[in-house]
């Protein structure tokens, strides 16, 4: 046996030298076998997991979703024929004309006189004029209406009462033209709503 | 290096791997597989339809 062999064997032979060596091929071997083995084979197994779990869970919300969707269609078909009440509300296009021919109807109704309406942004001739960016646009006008307190009032409530959503920003009652009767100036500011769709 | 050294490194070295292997381990755990496009149809829907409006609207001057 060559000499340095012997050496290495005496060595080996040592009880310190014996148990420190396996300790540290021992740690040395499980961190090799954890990079190259362990951890890549945890990984897959913990991946694979989630991704059964996230799977079942996409099952599940998918089914819910479309036990909602059924429930919303059985909704629709219910109120279908309700639906273009919607419209009536905000319709698709402003349809401002029929919004004026209603409320000069009201008004020539109750018995009173519309003295005035404006708009500050809308033209009745052309109705592309106000092209929006996609979604509820509004058309604000001004109306005014002369008649008595009562009249002028009804005016209102039922101006407020129609189908045709219009929002009151402000309201005036103002009898200073004629203070010896009881002929009273309605002033209303307002604006009405529409869907604007490109 | 001597023995003790030798141990100090290889412990040092297993504790490394370990640390680095438990933090992955739990990455893919906890890291969700669905795409962006899965999660946009995981979107609740509510079905719930307010017909007290169209009976509101309904009830009001045509």
């Amino acid at each position: 046996m060559p000499e340095d062999a012997r050496d290495i064997s005496t060595l080996f032979e040592k009880k310190e030298v014996k148990a420190y060596s396996m300790a540290v091929f021992s740690f040395f071997a499980f961190a090799f076998f954890s990079v190259f083995a362990i951890r890549p084979t945890l990984m897959s197994f913990f991946h694979l997991q989630r991704q059964i779990e996230d799977s079942r869970e996409l099952d599940q919300r998918l089914t819910d979703k479309i036990n909602s969707l059924l429930r919303a269609q059985e909704s629709y078909q219910m109120n279908q024929q309700r639906l273009a009440l919607l419209d009536e509300s905000i319709p698709q296009d402003p349809q401002f004309p029929n919004l004026v021919r209603k409320m000069e109807g009201i008004v020539t109704n109750e018995a009173a006189t519309m003295t005035s309406f404006t708009t500050d942004n809308f033209s009745l001739l052309e109705e592309n004029y106000l092209k929006k960016d996609e979604g509820l646009a509004t058309v604000s006008f001004t109306l005014s209406v002369t008649g008595d307190y009562v009249r002028g009032e009804s005016v209102l409530r039922r101006l407020a009462n129609i189908r045709r959503i219009i929002m009151f920003e402000s309201v005036k009652f103002d009898n200073s033209s004629n203070p010896l009767t009881n002929e009273v100036e309605l002033s209303i500011d307002g604006r009405t709503y529409f869907f604007s769709h490109e | 290096m001597n023995s003790k050294e030798w141990l100090f490194l290889s412990i040092v070295t297993f504790l490394t791997v370990m640390t680095w292997t438990v933090y992955d381990v739990y990455h893919a755990a906890i890291t969700s597989t669905l795409t962006p496009y899965q999660q946009t149809l995981l979107k609740p829907l509510d079905p719930a339809f307010d017909s007290n409006v169209l009976d509101r609207i309904e009830q009001k001057e045509q």
